[in-house]
């Protein structure tokens, strides 16, 4: 036997109005949404008809009525689109084709149960010369009634809502005409809000036809800083520039401001969409390829299937194509941006070279053409990737910022040019140039690969300092580090530790060792590699020829123990419980010996 | 990893929070903020630093470090229930059930013995176990054991969803994982349509979603539609490492529709990430997809080609080169022995330890 599922009305309210609606006003969108689908259909059937709509608020604003000029509703149409959840009017056989339409999933006027215990709702269709005017009255229980109402004289709809006490806030003018401007304010037809008898005006453009972004009937030269201001106004950010988008596809047209400061790349930027010149949202996200963080628009569109939480459109392949059209507009700006006003693009990339980085990894060509511009850190300072070309015939980098830190250090003295790909991005794109342009060689360096590079000492020496390297290795060896002896600049740093990605993993997952449980202890030794990081001692440092020669192994172990620590210190290392142990014992005995040597043992010097 | 003397360690984690997971800037910002969070002396500033940074390691593919700063968070937790509730890693938990049994080195006794230890906590605390019966199916699936797999997906879907549990975008691109090894390909397509429309979206949705999708259209062939999906996969994977396992399932893909030479390009351009995975099941994973490359090379007559010498290139530096460098199928030929020899010895371990022979059989399958 088939059963039918029985909705709770009251829940599904509760549902819209704390799940899928992010503003309580939202019964305004949708009874304007309503109201200007009805002109839409109207003007289907009468192509010359002018649509209005008017707000009437109660003169105690405890009620505020809706009433539209559009094609009204039917008694069969009543029962089926205002009391069949999910059956939206836009669904059925009304004038014209769906995506004539804005609402889609005939839940719209739930919305205002959230708001008022009942609708009330006044309707005389325009599709019969002699339809009868119609009261439909809503309740949340899920009941509804339909009557005959004194006549309407024009064809029409009216909705009537008496608000709840706590929602007494929404009702007053000031709020409605936020409210009406907010979702209603590009619509082409007169919105009038009525309050005692005085006439307000909502939408007040003087073109009234045209989008506000619409700057036809300026000079091409002050085209863009009208919509820098208009920008600004309404999105409230300072804005660097304003791009024209287009898309077929979709139906789009309005503005990408790039904004006048960084972008953030973890979160997509929110655009102000409307559909059908009724606001969509304020926060639609996916509207714009991926890479597109640098921008918020400001667009109307036509054509395309909003979800129906209303935040985003549906991500279908009319979606992808028009991501695809107003990427090209942007990509297109980018263009010519680099072509015709260079400075201007240096200031764009000092704010979005991340967004930019992105985009790159994405388009070849893109790449090829701004590549060259990009930002980069080298232990020389900061510096574009062409101006590292000019002075190196081969691409150098770490892949962490780590690495490229300890590289630093010495990379100067040994003449050595590294770029620094921790940063976002940065590593890809130098491996993509590797790919794009085989003829420049782009090497990946880890810190081993410059401590390799370094001066050794010849085989006499090693041999003769093998004692020294003996003590180091002991006192190295819990910490799984080797001890180097080598020559290098700059000669004032007596030890370079080098720890590689592996290393440095390592004893990250020693100190969480040293405090783990005893069930865990066993799984992270399990977990240890090989590697070990380097403690390299500058014998081209005063300190460490006369350490390497002095006969006092028991003194060469605590300078060691505290030259150990020091250099993590230097190198900004956390240090674990038994390095700072050791960093105790090896200032304790150090200071112990300082203590003898006044008694007149050897002294250091 | 410099330290603005400054800074404190909350506002390096907010700083950190603007970057995308994957990226090592946002890595370095939170080693930075535990080294100056011990500094401090707070347990509690320590316990959230190492807890931002567990997240950056559990999402951004560093899963050695992930286990790490799990164990060192438990502990202190366990310690100081004064100032931190343990319930704070249970939701944390999941990943690692998940990550343990990739590593062949962990005894079987050491993955039952956290695997009971997490359930018994989160039965201590009242919490669902929906969400560690999610995580177990996706251990069993990574240990070869799909029935087992499927048993506490089942259960797991019997079970009431609370906050511990995952979300729906998550549950659904897990269930695709499952389907895909049980070659369930059309109730895997069917499955996948609410995240393919966007209608469900999470951090790492539809990114794992794409390589399950793409491989069951391809065992029911219908791969002509595959590239626009396969790209649009790709880019939402190929900056973080954590989708090592993903890149992989999309060069056998490619390999699969004779697509060689982006095979190769991605081969070469992701080998960094074979180097520094430490998790056996993503290397066998990247040396499989490599080595049917490699075979799918050998199949063609052998033509001078700049990618291929690249790839050789690239490839020699990770498995050294053998004798007769001018000679490419004697390249070719070595490159063959070498990822079958690494391959084979990975799947062995963790076979052995897994106590079957799944990986071993996988071996000479078009895809893992």
């Amino acid at each position: 036997m088939d059963h039918r599922f029985q909705i709770n009305l009251t829940g599904l309210i509760d549902l819209l109005s704390n799940h899928l609606y992010t503003r309580p006003d939202v019964f305004v969108r949708e009874l304007m949404q309503n109201a200007t689908d009805a002109i839409h259909a109207r003007c289907q059937l009468a192509p010359q008809h002018q649509g209005s709509i008017h707000i009437h608020l109660d003169d105690d604003a405890q009620a505020v009525t809706f009433v539209d000029n559009g094609i009204g509703l039917t008694e069969a149409e009543m029962h089926r689109f205002l009391a069949v959840i999910g059956e939206s009017s836009k669904r059925g056989e009304w004038v014209g084709q769906t995506q004539d339409y804005i609402g889609q999933f005939g839940i719209g006027l739930l919305a205002c149960f959230i708001v008022a215990d009942q609708i009330e709702l006044v309707s005389r269709s325009a599709a019969d010369a002699d339809a009868p005017t119609l009261r439909w009255s809503g309740r949340p229980d899920g009941t509804y009634d339909i009557g005959e109402a004194p006549p309407r004289t024009e064809p029409g709809t009216s909705v009537r809502l008496v608000c709840k006490p706590a929602f007494q806030h929404l009702f007053s003018l000031d709020t409605l005409r936020e409210s009406a401007q907010h979702y209603g304010g590009i619509l082409p037809w007169p919105i009038d809000l009525v309050h005692l008898g005085q006439n307000n005006r909502v939408n007040t453009s003087e073109r009234i036809d045209a989008f506000p972004w619409d700057a036809s009937h300026l000079p091409h030269t002050q085209q863009r800083q009208y919509w820098i201001e208009l920008g600004e106004r309404m999105l409230g950010a300072e804005i660097f520039d304003a791009i024209p988008l287009e898309s077929t596809v979709g139906g789009v047209d309005g503005i990408a401001f790039v904004l006048a400061r960084a972008s953030l790349q973890s979160g997509r930027n929110r655009h102000h969409v409307y559909l059908k010149r009724m606001l969509l949202s304020d926060s639609v996200d996916n509207l714009l390829p991926s890479w597109a963080f640098f921008v918020r628009c400001i667009v109307n569109c036509t054509d395309l299937h909003p979800t129906a939480a209303r935040n985003a459109f549906s991500e279908d392949d009319k979606l992808r194509l028009t991501q695809a059209e107003l990427g090209h507009c942007l990509r297109r700006y980018l263009i010519n941006l680099a072509e015709q006003e260079p400075q201007r693009l240096q200031q764009l990339l000092s704010y979005h070279h991340v967004a930019l980085k992105a985009l790159a990894l994405e388009d070849d060509e893109f790449f090829k053409l701004f590549a060259q511009w990009f930002p980069l850190e080298t232990n020389y300072g900061n510096t574009t990737l062409q101006e590292y070309l000019k002075r190196n015939q081969q691409i150098l980098y770490t892949q962490k910022v780590d690495e490229f830190r300890q590289i630093a250090q010495i990379a100067a003295a040994q003449h050595i040019d590294v770029i620094n790909g921790g940063y976002i991005y940065d590593a890809e794109l130098l491996a993509r140039h590797g790919e794009l342009f085989p003829l420049v060689p782009v090497r990946s360096v880890q810190p081993s690969d410059i401590s390799h590079e370094l001066q050794g000492l010849s085989p006499d020496q090693e041999a003769r300092y093998q004692p020294f390297l003996k003590v180091a290795a002991t006192v190295l060896e819990p910490f799984d580090c080797r001890p180097k002896l080598k020559i290098f600049e700059p000669a004032d740093l007596p030890t370079l530790f080098i720890s590689n990605r592996e290393a440095t993993i390592n004893r990250q997952v020693d100190h969480c060792t040293e405090v783990a449980d005893d069930l865990w202890q066993g799984v992270l030794v399990q977990l240890q590699s090989e590697a070990k990081s380097e403690l390299c001692f500058n014998f081209g440092h005063t300190l460490i020829r006369r350490l390497a020669q002095h006969p006092d192994l028991a003194l060469v172990e605590r300078v060691i123990q505290v030259l150990y620590v020091q250099s993590l210190l230097m190198g900004h290392y956390p240090l674990g419980r038994s390095e700072l142990a050791m960093m105790s014992d090896g200032l304790s005995g150090l200071l112990e010996w300082s203590v003898m040597g006044t008694k007149g043992t050897a002294t250091w010097h | 990893m410099a330290l603005e003397i400054d800074s404190n360690p909350y506002q390096l984690i907010e700083e950190s929070n603007l970057l995308p997971y994957g990226s090592a800037q946002k890595a370095d910002l939170l080693d930075r903020a535990v080294v100056l969070a011990d500094k401090s002396g707070s347990v509690r500033t320590q316990f959230d630093a190492r807890m931002a940074r567990l997240f950056c390691a559990t999402f951004g593919g560093e899963p050695q470090l992930m286990l790490a700063l799990f164990a060192w968070c438990q502990s202190t937790a366990d310690k100081r229930p004064d100032i931190i509730n343990p319930s704070e890693l249970l939701w944390s938990a999941k990943f690692v059930l998940i990550k343990l049994p990739k590593y062949a080195r962990i005894t079987q006794q050491q993955i039952d013995s956290i695997q009971h230890d997490m359930v018994r906590r989160y039965e201590a605390h009242g919490a669902s176990l929906r969400g560690v019966y999610t995580s177990l199916m996706q251990a069993a699936l990574s240990q070869g054991r799909v029935p087992e797999a499927r048993v506490f997906w089942d259960k797991a879907m019997k079970l009431p969803r609370d906050n511990y549990a995952d979300c729906r975008a998550c549950e659904v691109s897990n269930s695709l994982s499952l389907l895909a090894s049980e070659h369930r390909y059309e109730e895997l397509l069917s499955t996948a349509k609410p995240i393919l429309a966007g209608q469900l979206r999470c951090a790492e949705v539809p990114h794992f979603a794409y390589p399950s999708v793409l491989q069951a259209m391809h065992g029911l062939e219908q791969q002509e539609d595959t590239r626009p999906l396969s790209n649009k996969g790709y880019r939402l994977i190929q900056s973080n490492a954590k989708f090592i396992g993903c890149v992989a399932t999309l060069i056998e893909l490619l390999v699969l529709d004779d697509e060689l030479i982006r095979a190769a390009q991605l081969v070469t351009r992701h080998l960094p990430w074979l180097q520094a995975t430490t998790l056996d099941t993503e290397r066998l994973h990247y040396t499989h997809a490599l080595h049917r490359l490699l075979l799918a090379i050998w199949a063609k007559p052998i033509r001078a080609a700049q990618w291929r010498q690249q790839l050789f290139a690239a490839l020699e530096e990770i498995y050294g080169a053998g004798a007769g460098q001018d000679d490419d199928k004697a390249r070719l030929e070595w490159l063959l022995q070498q990822t079958t020899t690494a391959g084979l010895a990975i799947a062995d371990a963790l076979d052995q330890r897994n106590a079957n022979r799944y990986y071993r059989e996988h071996w000479n399958l078009a895809t893992y």
